[in-house]
């Protein structure tokens, strides 16, 4: 768990800002690598929620419940913002619902592109919305927050090292891990090849499906050892009344750098 | 067909899973002013399950903006009959006193044919009813028509009501008008159901 840990070191000594908006179990706080950027030059900030303790938020597949987390930008012209970025989320189960989500402190990366003319200050705004769940309830947050950024010679700010890291710990879409999916009588036979050695292993790694409605998540995917891949078998959602077209799972093996995104489509046949 | 008993239980269930085009799980239950309401009471209606949390975001949202209160004026002016159930446990969230909960439905604007007390849990099992709201529609005869979401946006903002799919009245629509439901089944949003 050294890169966890890594990770909650960093962001405990990251000062807490008067920047950071509370709402519902959570503070949301727009952070920066730098407060000054030079123009055209992309730049990365995050958005840091901190949650209340046994309170929990959303990954981009909330699981049998939840709420994906959405922000609405609001910049300045010329500005551009890129996707939100998810780390590697945690499987829990919660009122008797499987979810995948984050507790404690959580970073989402997000890179910023100012204009080429950039001069001056610009004020940057986001309106955040999230829930926060425990076993008992759930509480909805809405924070509108907001990063100042000036033209200018970049510096490290304090929380430069926690988005940082947050960067390298961000999982990664690696064509080397190969999915392949059958779909037989409501389940689902899923195969994983690797192309290169040893980039993860899918028996000890947790697998989450990114692909809503596609698994039934009240079960944990496991794959296991069978010859040169590895395989899986899981129940097909109820709620995926088609054959499955696609499929995207995250594998991420705690003992090993880097988180992976693999994904299957269904060949479409041509006549 | 056999029938479980709980005991202490106010609600008697069919022993059979909620599927869709097969018989709906029969159910009787003690409404909010402790009469006893039976689904086998309401053949030939249309029958609403509305899975309710008073204090759950989703349901919330649904609430103070109008749009269940709304629907369930329009719909059972037109003949449906639209049961709200509640199946929080005693002690966590949503439960409250029958007397309490009715108070507490007329001031978020219910407009409800029956709320029910599901405080075992037993109508939300055999329905498998994962959140607050999950909706399901029973058609005359009996059998279970829909399974799903109340509308296409997995928020808690009212503003996402306008400009989400509706699909639980499209679906609603359908059944009333005899036709097919498609989409009879989708993840339904909102909170766990805290049984």
């Amino acid at each position: 768990m050294t890169w966890l840990s890594n990770l909650l070191i960093l962001t405990l000594l990251a000062t807490s800002s008067p920047a950071a908006v509370r709402s519902g179990k959570a503070t949301a706080e727009w952070i920066t690598v730098s407060n000054t950027v030079e123009p055209g030059r992309p730049t990365q900030s995050a958005i840091r929620m901190v949650l209340d303790p046994s309170w929990h938020t959303y990954w981009l597949n909330p699981g049998e419940g939840g709420m994906q987390t959405t922000v609405k930008w609001e910049l300045p012209p010329g500005w551009t913002a890129g996707e939100l970025k998810y780390p590697v989320p945690k499987r829990f189960v919660s009122a008797g619902l499987a979810g995948y989500g984050y507790q404690d402190t959580v970073i989402f990366p997000l890179l910023l592109v100012p204009p080429a003319d950039f001069t001056g200050n610009a004020l940057l705004r986001g309106k955040i919305s999230w829930l926060t769940c425990d076993d008992a309830t759930c509480a909805p947050g809405n924070a509108e927050i907001s990063l100042t950024l000036a033209a200018g010679t970049p510096v490290p700010s304090p929380d430069a090292a926690a988005i940082e890291n947050a960067l390298t710990l961000l999982p990664v879409e690696d064509s080397a891990v190969v999915l392949d999916v059958v779909e037989t009588q409501g389940n689902l036979q899923l195969t994983i090849r690797l192309t290169a050695p040893g980039i993860i292993n899918p028996a000890t790694a947790q697998v989450f499906p990114l692909t809503h409605h596609a698994v039934e998540e009240s079960t944990p995917i496991q794959f296991v050892k069978s010859g040169a891949v590895w395989t899986a078998s899981v129940p097909k959602s109820g709620y995926a009344t088609a054959p499955l077209t696609t499929l995207t799972l995250l594998l991420a093996d705690h003992r090993m750098p880097g988180a992976i995104f693999t994904t299957w489509d269904k060949k479409v046949k041509t006549h | 067909m056999l029938f479980a008993t709980i005991a202490g239980a106010f609600a008697i269930v069919a022993a059979h899973a909620a599927e869709i085009g097969k018989p709906a799980p029969a159910f009787t239950a003690k409404n909010v002013k402790g009469e006893t309401v039976s689904l086998a009471d309401l053949k030939d209606k249309v029958v609403v399950l509305e899975w309710l949390n008073l204090e759950c975001p989703f349901t919330g949202k649904h609430y103070k903006s109008g749009n269940i209160p709304k629907l369930q004026a329009d719909y059972t002016a037109k003949g449906v009959v639209w049961l709200s159930i509640c199946s929080s446990a005693v002690g966590k969230q949503g439960y409250f006193e029958p007397t309490k909960m009715a108070e507490r439905a007329t001031a978020d604007g219910s407009k409800a044919s029956q709320i029910l007390m599901d405080t075992d849990g037993v109508i939300g099992k055999a329905y498998d009813a994962k959140v607050t709201p999950h909706m399901f529609i029973i058609g005359k005869d009996g059998m279970l028509r829909y399974d799903g979401a109340i509308d296409s946006k997995p928020s808690t903002e009212q503003a996402d009501i306008p400009t989400a799919d509706p699909l639980f009245a499209v679906a609603l629509d359908a059944v009333i008008a005899g036709g097919e439901v498609k989409n009879a089944k989708n993840k339904p949003y909102g909170c766990g159901v805290k049984y």
